[in-house]
């Protein structure tokens, strides 16, 4: 009845119609896995990982034997920041010793200590419309879907998927990451998600809070995913509209997302922690 | 053996362009480098081969990428069939035509991008991140397209040779 070559037209149009509808839904629920059972990861995990460890290894030999120009002019620096760490790393220290005494009086719940697991970066998104990362911990590790991502500067991102030896983060900078966050000086609430360029936005917060350029903003642990406490970003700029219900503030994350090499994982975010306890009482 | 050279280029292409181009901030603004695999494909390989390969590469990388899953197997699948439907009036093994359809290539991947991305409802500066990162890739897409497809045909060339030297040996032996 039809031509071969008009059910072949036909099977095509219909074929890129199922692509684009699936695209149109799996877009509208942010990211989801591909239900793959990640063979991405795991086919090309290893190769990553031997790339980025030998690239690493000529870049360390380059910069640790040869390129050692200005390392007198930043030691001088690093000494003199030492010292002011110090300083201020024996006031932390009494200030944290003065709120655990206080805490006692006030009978409130002692700080939960927190399991980490270091990872490294062996590769990033492939596309500049997205922002994720490839670490060499999985499953094995005991990293699991939905743990959060950190370094000592601040929040990364949080793990997407997993396989038996790797994992993919997705970032705090994407749009499909968002944190519960609070403005650390007046402790006005807000949603931190990530920008089209490079950059966190804090969604949903009211301009009858108060706000300035140069605010840190930290996560609130409502979310249940990050300890409360961790610093995300500093506030750039913020737009208070006339019409609108929410102001519209740029953050700059702590963290700097194109030198990103290790990161840490926390093992026990504070959602698990009660059921980590039981565990532990149990035994 | 074939199957064996296609997974070698591959593995290639993806992990310079995940794991190395990273380190190089020169080349920050390159396109995805598996378009002109599909392309190359697509022109010198059999429907059978291209699909099956196209399958594969579209899986992995929406595997490896934070894109919402099946984006990047839409993208390579309405590139193939683009391709394929220019091939059936045009001689598209010309150096300048194979230049053109890996731009269109990048194009077509980042209308994709920019589709996904507004359905998801950021609407602000996606028109931006276009302008900013789709001239480049073009540029790139442009430059570079038609070496990496002659690269990858002289050594699909060599690697038939080798392989097939090796097995008449063994057969010879045999």
């Amino acid at each position: 009845m039809f031509s071969k070559r008009t059910v072949f037209a036909v099977a095509i149009i219909i074929a890129i119609a199922i692509l684009i509808i699936t695209l149109a839904v799996t877009s509208r629920r942010g990211y989801t896995s591909m239900g793959t059972k990640n063979v991405g990861l795991f086919i090309f995990g290893p190769f990553q990982k031997s790339a980025t460890n030998s690239l690493n290894f000529f870049k360390q030999i380059w910069y640790r034997y040869f390129f050692l120009v200005s390392t007198s002019d930043a030691n001088e620096k690093l000494k003199t920041a030492l010292d002011i760490s110090q300083k201020m790393n024996h006031q932390c220290l009494e200030a944290e010793l003065s709120n655990t005494r206080l805490r006692k009086l006030l009978h409130l719940e002692q700080r939960k200590k927190l399991k980490f697991r270091a990872a490294e970066v062996i590769g990033k998104d492939p596309s500049q419309w997205y922002e994720s990362i490839v670490l060499d911990k999985g499953r094995s590790d005991g990293l699991r879907k939905g743990l959060p991502v950190i370094m000592h500067e601040g929040v990364v991102g949080i793990i997407m998927d997993v396989s038996y030896k790797y994992s993919k983060a997705l970032l705090i900078i994407d749009r499909n990451c968002s944190i519960d966050g609070l403005i650390q000086r007046t402790r006005a609430p807000g949603v931190v998600s990530g920008k089209s360029d490079g950059l966190c936005r804090m969604k949903y917060f009211l301009p009858k809070y108060d706000i300035h350029k140069g605010d840190v903003i930290i996560s609130s642990g409502l979310d249940g995913i990050f300890p409360k406490g961790l610093r995300i970003g500093e506030v750039s700029e913020v737009e208070h509209h006339i019409s609108g219900f929410f102001s519209d503030v740029t953050v700059i994350p702590f963290v700097n997302f194109n030198k990103l090499e290790e990161v840490l994982i926390v093992l026990n975010p504070p959602e698990h922690m009660n059921s980590i306890e039981e565990t532990e009482d149990a035994q | 053996m074939r199957w064996m050279f296609y997974f070698i280029a591959c593995l290639f292409l993806i992990v310079f362009q995940t794991s190395v181009l990273p380190l190089l901030p020169i080349l920050s603004g390159l396109y995805d480098l598996l378009i002109p695999l599909l392309l190359y494909l697509c022109i010198f390989r059999t429907t059978r081969e291209a699909i099956i390969a196209l399958l594969f590469l579209g899986v992995v990388m929406d595997n490896l990428s934070g894109a919402p899953a099946g984006l990047y197997l839409s993208a390579y699948f309405v590139f193939y069939v683009c391709v394929i439907w220019v091939a059936s009036f045009l001689n598209i093994a010309n150096k300048l035509l194979i230049a053109l359809i890996v731009a269109f290539g990048v194009v077509l991947e980042n209308l994709f991008h920019w589709f996904a991305v507004y359905l998801s409802g950021d609407h602000a500066g996606i028109f931006f991140k276009i302008l900013n990162t789709a001239p480049d890739q073009i540029l790139w897409a442009i430059c570079t397209g038609p070496f990496i497809i002659i690269g990858l045909h002289s050594l699909q060339d060599k690697w038939d040779y080798i392989t097939s030297g090796f097995f008449a040996e063994k057969s010879a032996e045999g």
